[in-house]
């Protein structure tokens, strides 16, 4: 279980620094993973979102090493993110480290889930 | 970022999934061993179609389990996974599909079997060095299923020896990705632990079933969902999800119509007219015939 500072939810709010980041997200929200039906940001598949001088570079993950949704999910976001005024260049990583675990789900997420409060 | 907000970014809409001709072209094989398998089927009830009867009868479990299951499952997993050398499983068990059927030495389908099989086992290796959950020791245990099945059948046994360890796969694979699932709602141990006891119940009364040389359909068919009581995916989460804004493939992915096929399957088996079998028809190949 990774430590709580650690999970993307809390540090996409430090990330989320200025209005071009704060877009990155909103559009990042739009993007729904297919087998869960939440959104990556809530699902705390978003490692990383950092824009500079517009260009976008997202870290992702995907909630197991043996999920085939990494590439449709990378083409979903870069889609979602090279449609946003500003953004020219959009870079995404998928990564397996640190592993995802529940932890990462947003209380938003929880609550679509069927998670007791 | 200026005139961006929230509802033009809602409006938008997703992109289309793009599928690599490769892909499709190993998609396409696995679609060829499914025909050929439901071809075989059907003769097997004596409901004879076109085509080399005999051989699809007779190669029909493996073209099931291997030529389109197999196929599909590493497929998935080769994707998953990113590497080149991953879709050398998914590419083998598709030419294993008409290996089996035509009329060439069977070794060629057993040794393509073979091949994908190790790299499937590679695959979860990787996928272990990088997480180490349960699910995926769950699906890796179903991965070492196929590595001894192939080892019977390149042993020269009959496939109907090597049927538990095709069952091991499909059913350690599919459990493994309810598992997995099931992380999105609340497992307490409790649950956990009496997912691990139906897995092995689930197992052992397969084991059962094939024993007693009951009438079980084809190769078994593991259930991906319409699972027996007490079974992994009784307790495990199906298509229960999909529960913001999901069109598409996201609805598709999530529909729970999906689960009820192998349930019809069973159905149209106890309706089929019962027929006597010798020895040789029943999961037999032409290498286990000859053998």
């Amino acid at each position: 279980m990774p430590d709580e500072a650690t999970t993307p939810a809390l540090a996409l709010g430090v990330l989320a620094t200025n209005d071009e980041e704060r877009a990155v997200l909103e559009a990042l929200r739009t993007v729904i993973d297919p087998e869960l039906g939440v959104n990556l940001v809530d699902l705390g598949l978003v490692y990383g979102a950092v824009v500079h001088n517009g260009y976008a570079t997202i870290t992702l993950t995907t909630t197991t090493p043996t999920c085939p949704l990494g590439t449709y999910l990378s083409d979903q976001v870069e889609w979602a993110l090279r449609s946003l005024p500003g953004i020219e260049e959009v870079e995404i990583e998928v990564v397996h480290s640190p592993a995802w675990s529940p932890a990462m789900l947003s209380e938003s997420a929880r609550r679509m889930l069927g998670w007791p409060g | 970022m200026a005139g961006l907000t929230a509802a033009t970014v809602r409006a938008r809409t997703p992109a289309t999934p793009q599928v690599s001709p490769q892909k499709l072209a190993i998609l396409a094989f696995a679609g060829v061993s499914l025909l050929a398998c439901l071809l075989g089927a059907l003769a097997l009830l004596g409901f004879p179609g076109p085509g080399p009867t005999a051989q699809l009868a007779g190669a029909h479990g493996l073209l099931m389990t291997m030529g389109f299951l197999g196929t599909v499952i590493s497929l998935e997993r080769a994707v998953a996974l990113g590497r080149t050398w991953g879709f050398v499983a998914p590419v083998a068990t598709g030419l294993a599909g008409p290996a089996l059927v035509v009329d060439g030495p069977a070794i060629v389908a057993t040794s393509l079997i073979a091949v994908a099989s190790i790299v499937y086992l590679a695959m979860y290796l990787l996928f272990l060095g990088m997480d180490r959950a349960l699910h995926i020791w769950v699906q890796a245990a179903g991965a070492v299923g196929w590595l001894l099945a192939t080892a019977l059948l390149q042993a020269g046994r009959p496939v109907g020896d090597a049927v538990l360890a095709l069952a091991v796969l499909l059913i350690l694979t599919v459990a493994g990705e309810r598992l997995e699932l099931a992380r999105l709602l609340v497992l307490t141990p409790t649950r956990r632990a009496l997912f691990l006891a139906a897995a092995g119940a689930s197992l052992r009364a397969w084991c059962w079933l094939h024993g007693s040389r009951t009438r079980a359909p084809g190769l078994g068919a593991p259930r991906s969902s319409g699972w027996p009581p007490g079974s992994p995916g009784s307790i495990l989460p199906g298509g229960r999800f999909g529960s913001q804004g999901s069109r598409g493939s996201s609805r598709f992915a999530s529909s729970p119509g999906m689960s009820g096929w192998p349930s019809a399957a069973r159905r149209g088996w106890r309706l089929a007219p019962r027929r006597p079998r010798s020895p040789g028809t029943r999961c037999a190949t032409r290498s286990s015939s000859a053998s």
